[in-house]
């Protein structure tokens, strides 16, 4: 049996780690909270404006830029992972998903084919400069609770990127919030736009069940009309959908951001309450060891009192 | 017609509507029932929903998007 000092010191220090996951717990259950409460709010937007998206890009008159498929030389993936660790596998799923993208993409035989990953977060940048990937930019600092004005430069190289030729095909690997014991992690196609892919994505995130869950099951999610609809546009065709393509793609980011914050703290939060919880384990194992290496220790004391005695008498 | 008003902040109108007047970039325009199909870019102003038993509800909008599909459901999408 150990002796009754290490037994106490090490139930000190289980006692503090203790402390600090748990205080770890309550900051991140209210970063949590208002993170859901953000990803949620915005969801409506995000399904209309996918919607709307989808239905556009089947029936524009002309296309946008931003909707012509052409042959594609080079992928932009873009990475959202966290700035901080301790979130449990949060970072891991991202990164598992990414991996297996990778090593099942069509294009990845194609030697002249070449991926470009644009990181976010201190640990998908960590991440891939460990793998050698061609990082062409760094995001992080993106904070608890996204602003539409820090995403906005991040959607702009996106877009950029893709008009000016850069990369062919944008890619998206983020984790998509169900519940706080639940994230997905999703790839995604995001440029061009294109109505099948934006089905998937629709399905993808439309919930089971909840307050969305019947924007799945209509037949027009996700632009899925069967007939052609002649859209008139105003102003005209082309200011209509210069204006409106990539403000859809940006706000398709912001969601995306936002839903990666709030399963960001919701795997943080469970991270931390299973670390207290266990810690809560571990010491109250510690304090019956104790216990029971004291009353040893004081029940040989006895015996040898009493031994001493009848050897004495 | 059907009325969906969505914005970043969350849901500000989702139920049946008779006219919906709103200020778009080439000026003010009303949608009725089984308008046409119509995509339009918002300028900023006043929206006007007016309910089906004629009572009237007024929004600010400061700019977004109006998509008319041809299932007779209006969405719109403020900034």
């Amino acid at each position: 049996m150990e002796s009754l000092q290490t037994i106490k010191s090490r139930r000190r220090a289980v006692q503090n780690i203790g402390q600090i996951t748990r205080a770890m717990e309550v900051v991140s259950a209210t970063k949590m909270r208002r993170a859901q409460e953000l990803a949620l709010a915005s969801r409506a937007y995000a399904f209309l404006a996918l919607e709307i998206l989808g239905r556009v890009s089947a029936n524009a008159p002309i296309l946008s830029p931003l909707m012509a498929a052409r042959p594609i030389a080079a992928t932009a993936l873009l990475l959202v992972a966290s700035d901080r660790g301790l979130a449990g596998s949060f970072n891991t799923q991202v990164f598992r998903k990414m991996e297996e993208l990778l090593a099942t993409d069509e294009y990845r035989t194609d030697a002249d084919h070449r991926f470009v990953v644009i990181a976010v977060g201190r640990k998908a940048i960590r991440y891939a400069e460990k793998r050698n990937w061609n990082i062409v930019a760094r995001f992080e600092g993106f904070g608890d609770y996204a602003d539409t004005e820090e995403i906005t430069p991040l959607a702009d190289l996106l877009v950029q990127g893709f008009v000016d030729g850069s990369w062919d095909r944008v890619m998206t690997i983020s984790t998509h919030f169900r519940t706080t014991l639940r994230q997905d992690p999703l790839a995604r196609q995001i440029l061009p736009t294109d109505m099948a892919k934006i089905r998937e994505t629709v399905d993808e995130i439309v919930p089971e069940h909840g307050r969305f869950a019947e924007l799945g099951k209509s037949p027009e999610a996700g632009g899925r009309n069967a007939e052609p609809i002649e859209f008139i546009f105003e102003p005209s065709p082309a200011e209509a959908l210069a204006a409106l393509v990539p403000h859809l793609i940006r706000m398709q980011i912001y969601d995306l951001v936002l839903e990666a914050n709030a399963s960001e703290h919701s795997a943080r939060r469970v991270a931390m309450k299973n670390a207290s919880d266990n810690a809560d384990d571990i010491s109250g194992k510690l304090l019956i060891e104790f216990n029971k290496a004291r009353q040893a220790a004081i029940t040989k004391e006895l015996i040898e009192i009493t031994s001493t005695q009848s050897a004495l008498a | 017609m059907k009325l969906t008003i969505a914005s970043l902040r969350g849901v500000d109108f989702d139920g049946e509507a008779s006219a919906f007047t709103v200020k778009t970039q080439s000026g003010e325009i009303t949608i009725l029932d089984h308008h046409r199909p119509l995509i339009t870019v918002l300028a900023p102003g006043e929206a006007v929903i007016t309910a089906p038993d004629g009572s009237k509800k007024e929004l600010a909008t400061s700019g977004g998007f109006l998509e008319m599909d041809a299932e007779n459901h209006v969405k719109v999408l403020l900034d």
